[in-house]
């Protein structure tokens, strides 16, 4: 484990599946977790919010979001993120799928005790 | 400002209908219920022809303010009757309602005045435009005993403002003529509609159009409208002052 996260997993208010992410980095840049629960379907979207000012990360900093099989289900579109503004990523630019796995958040190349979220929709 | 969400139920789809109507500065925010699912459409209507300014003076005096230009002028409220009153006691003078409508979009606009004055053939009332400090236009609506409308149509540039002159004459009124100012409405009169820049910021920070509710402009999912499982607030800026509209998503 690396860094600290607080997880958000929302499995069973409506049809909409939500897993917010608040994750800070360690001094080399990384912060890990694995959800409690496991998610299945389609992700919708997927939203990588950086921190500002003290903790803004490095920019291109990267994540990963892998299922029980090692899958990135991000399909590689969370590497050399913007720290300056919110991405967006969207089921049309790639974004995969989950079938009853757990999620493993892997981020690396933050910069020292930085933050962000990352906030995924499925269903 | 006032604002309303009235959310129908479709089988799948549910429609969204977010009305406002924006501050004198043309922004709003309106609180979203829960909804949950993909937004699959997002489209925007606004009202042309709102009225911006709605002065009666019977009911709202304190609002306004008078600067009286000169010593030589009584500038009055009249309880009683519940209109702007002026009086001029000896050479007659311009005096200025001060109350400016600042900060509105360039436009097209109409002003709708009634006034009344009394012993001075000579009375106008005129409507003036400034934009940054300068003199762009002044309308003058002719002079009447009676209780008269007066209309004006003009273009607000972009940082214009608008000020409402009471004149009492050019030298030649009396002492003692009296000049009343019932109302004052300043209409939109753009005929295109016009919305505002809208967001629909989720509790997690994330706009859910993606950056697509920029002016006029109407979205499908296909321009990448994302979804919503959680409260949220529609944020208007951008839009004409007071103006109202309606912010309408589809969402399966």
């Amino acid at each position: 484990m690396a860094g600290t996260v607080t997880a958000v997993e929302q499995t069973s208010v409506g049809t909409v599946k939500r897993l917010k992410l608040t994750w800070v980095s360690s001094a080399g840049g990384a912060a890990d977790y694995t959800t409690t629960v496991p998610f299945d379907g389609d992700l919708i979207c997927a939203s990588f919010i950086p921190d500002g000012g003290g903790t803004q990360p490095s920019n291109l900093y990267d994540v990963t979001l892998a299922d029980s099989d090692g899958v990135d289900v991000l399909n590689g579109l969370g590497a050399n993120l913007s720290n300056a503004a919110t991405v967006n990523k969207l089921k049309s630019d790639g974004l995969l799928a989950v079938a009853g796995s757990t999620l493993v958040l892997s981020v690396t190349n933050g910069g020292n005790a930085k933050g962000g979220v990352v906030r995924l929709l499925l269903r | 400002m006032i604002m309303a969400t009235t959310v129908t139920n479709f089988n799948p789809t549910q429609r969204v209908d977010i009305a406002y109507t924006a501050d004198n500065s043309g922004e709003a925010t309106v609180s979203v219920p829960a909804l949950d699912g993909v937004i699959t459409g997002y489209y925007q209507t606004s009202r042309p022809n709102d009225t911006l300014l709605n002065q009666n003076f019977a009911t709202n005096l304190d609002s306004w303010t008078f600067a009286q230009s000169t010593e030589e002028w009584l500038t009055t409220f009249d309880g009683k009757s519940g209109v702007a009153h002026l009086t001029s006691t000896a050479i007659p003078q311009r005096s200025a309602i001060t109350q400016i409508v600042a900060d509105m979009n360039a436009g097209d606009y109409v002003v709708n005045i009634e006034y009344q004055t009394s012993g001075d053939a000579n009375a106008t009332v005129d409507v003036i435009i400034f934009q940054d400090a300068t003199h762009v236009y002044t309308g003058t609506s002719a002079t009447s005993a009676v209780w008269a409308t007066g209309s004006h149509s003009f273009t607000l540039p972009a940082n214009g403002q608008m000020l409402v002159q009471l004149a009492l004459g050019d030298g030649s009124v009396n002492p003692g003529a009296e000049w009343y100012l019932n109302y004052i409405r300043l209409v939109d009169n753009t005929t295109a509609e016009r919305g505002g820049d809208v967001t629909i910021i989720d509790d997690d920070g994330v706009d859910a159009l993606n950056g697509n509710g920029a002016l006029y402009q109407s979205a499908s999912f296909k321009d990448g409208l994302m979804a919503l499982s959680t409260t949220s607030t529609a944020n208007v800026t951008g839009a004409r002052a007071m103006a109202s509209g309606v912010i309408t998503l589809w969402v399966r």
